[in-house]
């Protein structure tokens, strides 16, 4: 029986799989087509509940497609009902979107969330913008270690982010409400001894949503030597206004000391047509 | 009918219980305060959108808030599935509502309905139908 961070690794290869094969096709689609594509593929996954736990909004999936001055991806908090998919919003060629799900391993309870900005548009400035926030996302994961504290996260991103990029801020999603910066959260049972997730779907995804340690500067949790937790932010361009918020959503993993950095992007990048991102 | 107190940050428990909105041949899962100390039950208005109803369609009402400030909401007949029960109430739907993950459920369209007893300690709410 594959091990917590083995099947956390596995989880999210399913949900990058689940998002290659469902975001094809997709020009002209609605955000709720969209959604509903990925819905049916998930079906395919026996190994995944087939909704997520992050629900509302429905599924545990969201689909955000914007056109400038992209206000709607400055979204509040993804579990309000105006930022759930539409029927009426469409994947056009200058759209620039969100995809998310919050998919969750039927036998562990292990989570293993996926989620990034879309864009197949001509505008370099914006594709640059994209591959500028995936690799300081990314780096903010690389500096992760054993013994580090969460706090010791958020001031290495915010020395990162400084003079460079404005965080999105989410409402109501951290633990504490003043917090400059939520990086991220502890996949819940990944490292805790005798964790238990309750009998119901319900009650997994109110254990999952409780129970997940945030990445925020008052946070002192120290990273363990086997443990998960995700990486993520939504950045807009400091000195360009006219950029979007672009969100990407990593998955870092300790396995005895082991450091494994879940990306898990480059087929969906190439499916999309954001190949751009993987040169 | 029993429902577990949900937990909220930094260290809240607060008696949001599972719904179902229903109109249109349309569900739409979401949650729900029980407050006593709202008049009505009041939802955000991107619900009405998935339910296929237009918002201003309905009886445009305003009300004051804690802040003082008025805020426009549309009243809209409309089913509301509880533990499974369907009933049959008059609710509000304001747009732009808090970043919250919840809708309110108050004396109209909930208290008359049910008997509500809280238990914070249990961390449970009960609730009977009012025959």
């Amino acid at each position: 029986m594959p091990g917590l961070i083995e099947t956390i690794i596995k989880t999210r290869e399913t949900a990058a799989d689940i998002f290659a094969k469902s975001l094809t096709n997709i020009d002209g689609l609605s955000e709720l087509e969209i959604k509903e594509k990925l819905v049916s593929e998930i079906k395919k996954h026996n190994e995944i509940f087939t909704e997520g736990w992050y629900n509302p909004p429905p599924s545990g999936i969201a689909v955000l497609l914007d056109q400038k001055p992209f206000d709607r991806l400055k979204y509040e908090s993804l579990r309000k009902p105006e930022f759930w998919p539409k029927k009426n919003l469409r994947l056009e060629k200058e759209t620039v979107g969100l995809i998310f799900f919050s998919p969750i391993d039927r036998s562990t309870k292990m989570i293993a969330d996926i989620g990034f900005t879309i864009y197949r548009g001509n505008n370099e400035k914006i594709k640059n913008h994209l591959k500028n926030t995936y690799a300081v996302i990314l780096k903010i994961a690389e500096h992760t270690k054993v013994g580090m504290e969460f706090s010791e996260i958020c001031s290495f991103a915010l020395g990162l982010y400084k003079n460079k990029f404005k965080i999105t801020k989410w409402v109501a999603i951290s633990s504490d409400p003043n917090a400059a910066i939520n990086l991220g959260h502890t996949v819940p049972g990944s490292f805790e001894k005798n964790f238990t997730f309750g009998e119901n779907f319900e009650e997994i995804k109110e254990t999952i949503r409780t129970k997940r340690v945030p990445i925020i500067e008052t946070e002192h949790f120290k990273i363990p030597e086997t443990c998960a937790f995700t990486i993520e932010s939504r950045l807009e361009g400091l000195h360009n206004p006219n950029m979007p918020s672009a969100y990407f959503h990593f998955i870092v993993c300790f396995d005895k000391g082991q450091k494994t950095i879940l990306q898990n992007y480059s087929q969906i990048f190439s499916t999309v047509g954001m190949g751009y991102m993987n040169s | 009918m029993k429902f577990k107190y949900k937990k909220y940050p930094p260290n809240f428990l607060r008696p949001v219980i599972p719904i179902t909105l229903v109109q249109n041949g349309i569900e739409v899962s979401y949650q729900a305060l029980i407050d006593s100390g709202s008049d009505i039950c009041i939802f955000d208005a991107g619900l009405l959108e998935i339910l296929e109803i237009n918002l201003t369609s309905g009886e445009r009402r305003e009300l004051i808030g804690a802040t003082g400030q008025p805020a426009v909401f549309y009243f809209h007949l409309i089913g509301i599935k509880v533990g499974g029960w369907k009933y049959n109430i008059k609710a509000g739907f304001m747009p732009r509502t808090a970043a919250l993950d919840y809708g309110l459920v108050g004396q109209q369209g909930f208290f008359n309905i049910f008997t509500v007893k809280f238990d914070l300690i249990k961390e449970e709410i009960e609730l009977k139908e009012i025959k």
